[in-house]
């Protein structure tokens, strides 16, 4: 089978887990006992009719559950989540704003595991059982192991209070205004918008957050390149590229490196879906406008829509990178035959 | 590597005599490791803030005002027929405008005009009401100017979109424009909270043409379904007389409001007023301390004292009238043996008050006798009364209702008290004191905070720990849905005391101060004794702020006074 027919049979099954999901949420959401009603309703009106009847309305719940779940499908298509119980703005407008923040905190922690992680793993297996082995195990325990929230307040505390080297929490400086609206993503729209103070002042702010968020994906690259590359070192094929006579960097970067880099490659991916979908202590603690405190407020106060908007956005970004892991092994490694 | 080494090299970087990177080097060869950077300095027992450099990124001067606040988790909208939260009141207050209000909630019965020219004129009979308005009011969003026609518009509003804050309306009665600055309000029966109401945020004016420019009818029954957009407009913008007008809505970041230069009482003398998203309390006040942001919303308990022993802050704190209670199921069918007084009173007289305040809560909280809170009328004259901890006279009324008592105390699972003290330990320490009655079990029943709501709505419930807050600085927004039969508190257990209910009938209509006080002192006696809630704690409020920060209070209603807001550079 071609990379494409495979990619578009894998995009309509993908198709398929999506509404399982949105089926699947649905029903689950509204099984859980409790009146989203009365997390939004004041004390005073608690036992008015006529205001709860004006909620349910508004929420579209007034209708039986099969209806709600029709009438859910049939917005969806035309791109409509509903309304969110908990902000009280259209959901798709939420999902555009929050979704965009947390895409960008997400590629700068990655950007951070990879470049840290894989020359850490690649140094820990070229020096193996030596002090550079031992240094990286030891950063790579501590970035796997160290509870994120910890690690967040530890950041603030001395890189924003007491050494003041950088921003306290927030996107943006107090009062600086946003680059207008393009991708959401505030680093790419500020480069559009050519105002180069939010983009410093962004960068500046994601620092902290996107090397709290990307310690464990580097602690566990930086494991995983050096088991592989130690275990790829040890093969056939590296033996012979030594008695063509090739220097060590080029036995390394050019044929142990490319296949150690494959299960690599399968974590690293979802360790991507997985931080996009759980940066909910870095997004807090930094007051990062991201997806993830979202997703807790949504789930806090039984918003439906919200939930059901935040629950698609996770199935959607899992689908899609379990399939561009398994594009990236093909083109990694061409024996790989997709089928 | 002792402390001051540590502390003199981040000083000698402060000052410039080292580059970062001297830092690093000189911080490495003395083996400081990343934790040993945070426990250094500050983080034990000698709190020092850093120094307060100037941050060049920093728009801090002397015309902004920062106020970190938890924006995500507790504002949805300054728009006054909708808003119910308590956070955001702090911005409403100048935004939005009534016609009277409280500048100093500490003196909670001094209210004064405000885009009314005068107090009401008040007939014989006390049911209609005239009210002249203050003429040459402009709206901040359009320049219009504010005429009667607009307030008939906002109460209709109010009411039309039956929205948490649509019960205020029907305090008003019916209203109509006399002329263009003329208002008259009939009442059905005269009431002497009137003022207070009037001074509510959700009873203040919009522009009416803006609104309806935005696609909003001309609402007129209620439960109108509003467009979509009107609702977008009046979150994301403003349409009121106050002083500042919203320039930027985004709570997951900040809300900014700017000065209206054209304001009726002269121009502000802040430029902004920005509220930052910030939702941990600890790196609020670290704002605060490395002068990043002037006011933080919160502060934890055990941090007061570092910030009153740190030169550049200040502290502002009042109390709230925020109650924390538990309530008793007064019925035989749901409260059990609850339905006796006297195992209610044995309660009362079994827990351990001073140690809930002192203990628990730091020392920042009072209590009142009965769920009224201090600072109101008749309060003060009845404070004395609240039942105070006496374990033989518990064990008395206890033996009165006969056998052992098992009772289950349900609160909201992973909530906390009004001042932050998590409810798992304030409950577990209830428990404890209860348990000391010889016969008394009690279970603690933690559950999701909207089920137990809703389950407490529905009178459900037998024993419970809940919150309440002011609608409206009055007595009577307390009496009657306490004490009142069927009021929406009193309906959860049951309450009804015919004596009350006269009572409150009678206080409401007494527009002499001294007899409406000698009402309410008498209807609070009555209430202390039925014992159907019992007022634990009212908290303080403290917010720690930049010395910088001038003319600003904390306030029961508005939360922080900004309206007088100034700074020093």
């Amino acid at each position: 089978m071609g990379l494409w027919a495979y990619i578009g049979r894998r995009l309509v099954l993908a198709a398929l887990v999506l509404i399982m999901v949105s089926i699947g949420t649905f029903l689950l959401s509204h099984a859980v006992p409790g009146d989203p009603i009365s997390a939004i309703i004041g004390e005073r009106q608690a036992d008015n009719p006529e205001v709860r009847a004006q909620f349910e309305r508004r929420f579209g719940l007034d209708k039986p559950l099969p209806l709600q779940y029709a009438y859910y499908v049939r917005n969806l298509l035309r791109g409509d989540l509903g309304l969110s119980i908990s902000t009280r703005q259209p959901v798709v407008e939420d999902l555009q704003q929050f979704v965009p923040a947390t895409i960008e905190l997400t590629i700068a922690a990655m950007i951070f595991a990879i470049t840290v992680g894989v020359p850490l793993g690649i140094i820990a297996a070229v020096r193996q059982n030596r002090w550079p082995d031992h240094l990286t195990r030891f950063i790579a325990l501590i970035g796997t192991s160290v509870p994120v929230f910890w690690l967040g307040l530890l950041f603030l505390y001395v890189f924003f209070y007491r050494l003041r080297w950088l921003p306290g929490p927030g996107q943006l400086d107090p009062g600086m205004s946003r680059p207008d609206y393009v991708t959401g993503m505030v680093t790419v729209d500020a480069i559009l918008a050519r105002d180069w103070d939010a983009l410093r002042s962004v960068l500046r702010h994601m620092v902290m957050p996107a090397v709290v968020l990307g310690s464990f994906a580097m602690g566990i690259v930086a494991r995983m390149l050096r088991s592989s590359l130690v275990a790829a070192m040890s093969d056939d094929y590296v033996r012979t590229a030594r008695a063509k006579g090739l220097v060590e960097r080029r036995v390394v970067a050019g044929h142990a490196l490319r296949n150690a880099l494959i299960p690599t490659v399968t974590v690293l991916g979802l360790t991507f879906a997985g931080l996009l979908t759980g940066a909910v202590l870095t997004e807090t603690i930094f007051s990062w406008p991201g997806m993830g405190q979202y997703a807790v407020k949504t789930a806090i106060k039984l918003d439906y829509p919200g939930l059901l908007g935040v629950t698609l956005v996770i199935a959607v970004t899992y689908v899609l990178f379990n399939l561009l892991v398994d594009v990236i092994y093909g083109i990694l490694d061409p024996r790989i035959r997709i089928s | 590597m002792t402390d001051t080494r540590l502390s003199d090299l981040v000083q000698a970087m402060n000052e410039g005599r080292i580059n970062r990177r001297q830092f690093i080097q000189w911080a490495l060869a003395l083996g400081v490791s990343l934790p040993a950077l945070a426990l250094g300095p500050g983080a034990g027992a000698a709190p020092a803030s850093p120094p307060r450099v100037p941050s060049s990124r920093s728009q801090t001067d002397a015309t902004t005002l920062i106020i970190a606040d938890n924006l995500a988790g507790n504002w949805i909208t300054l728009d006054p027929a909708r808003i119910y939260e308590v956070n955001s009141q702090a911005a409403m207050n100048v935004v939005y405008e009534c016609l009277y209000h409280l500048p100093d909630s500490t003196k909670a019965d001094q209210f004064e005009p405000l885009l009314a020219e005068a107090m009401p004129d008040v007939s014989a009979d006390g049911k209609v009401v005239t009210i002249k308005l203050r003429p040459g009011v402009k709206f901040h969003n359009t320049g219009n100017e504010m005429t009667s026609a607009d307030w008939i518009y906002s109460w209709n509003r109010l009411k039309a979109v039956a929205d948490n804050p649509s019960f205020l309306a029907e305090y008003v009665g019916t209203y109509e424009a006399v002329d263009p600055l003329t208002l008259k309000l009939t009442l059905e029966t005269p009431n002497a909270a009137l003022v207070p109401i009037l001074a509510a945020t959700p009873l203040s004016v919009t522009d009416s043409k803006a609104v309806m420019e935005q696609g909003g009818a001309d609402l007129t029954s209620a439960g109108t379904p509003e467009a979509q957009g009107t609702i977008d407009f009046m979150t994301k913008q403003s349409a009121g007389t106050g002083p500042y007008r919203v320039t930027t809505w985004d709570i997951e970041t900040e809300v900014v409001v700017e000065a209206h230069a054209d304001y009726w009482g002269g121009a502000p003398k802040l430029q902004r007023i920005i509220w930052r998203n910030v939702g941990d309390p600890n790196t609020q006040l670290q704002l605060v301390q490395t002068g990043e942001i002037d006011i933080a919303y919160a502060v934890d308990p055990d941090k007061v004292a570092e910030v009153e022993a740190d030169p550049n802050l200040q502290i502002f704190q009042a109390p709230t009238l925020n109650l924390d209670y538990l309530a008793f199921n007064t019925s035989e069918a749901v409260g059990g043996p609850l339905a006796k007084k006297e195992l209610r009173q044995a309660i009362a007289y079994a827990i351990d008050y001073d140690g809930i305040i002192n203990g628990l809560s730091g020392g920042a909280s009072i209590r009142p006798a009965t769920m009224i809170p201090l600072g109101l009328l008749g309060t003060e004259e009845v404070k004395d009364l609240a039942y105070k901890p006496d374990l033989a006279k518990a064990q008395e009324l206890f033996a009165t209702v006969g056998g052992p008592v098992e009772l289950t105390l349900t609160y909201g699972a992973d909530a906390s008290s009004s001042n932050g003290v998590s409810l798992d330990v304030l409950l577990a320490k209830i428990q404890a004191d209860l348990q000391k009655i010889d016969g008394l079990t009690v279970k603690l029943n933690p559950m999701d905070q909207a089920q137990r709501l809703a389950d407490f709505r529905a009178a459900k419930i037998a024993f419970t720990f809940s919150g309440w807050s002011a609608d409206y600085p009055d007595v009577h927004a307390y009496a009657e849905p306490f004490g009142k039969t069927g009021g929406a508190a009193a309906k959860r257990v049951n309450y009804s005391n015919p004596q009350v209910d006269a009572l409150l009938a009678q206080g409401i209509g007494e527009l002499d101060p001294e007899k409406r006080k000698q009402t309410y002192i008498d209807l609070q006696k009555l209430m202390i004794d039925d014992a159907a809630f019992i007022a634990l704690e009212q908290p303080i409020d403290r917010k720690p702020a930049s010395k910088a920060v001038q003319n600003v209070t904390t306030h029961s209603i508005y939360m922080i006074q900004l309206r007088y807001a100034s700074k020093t550079a």
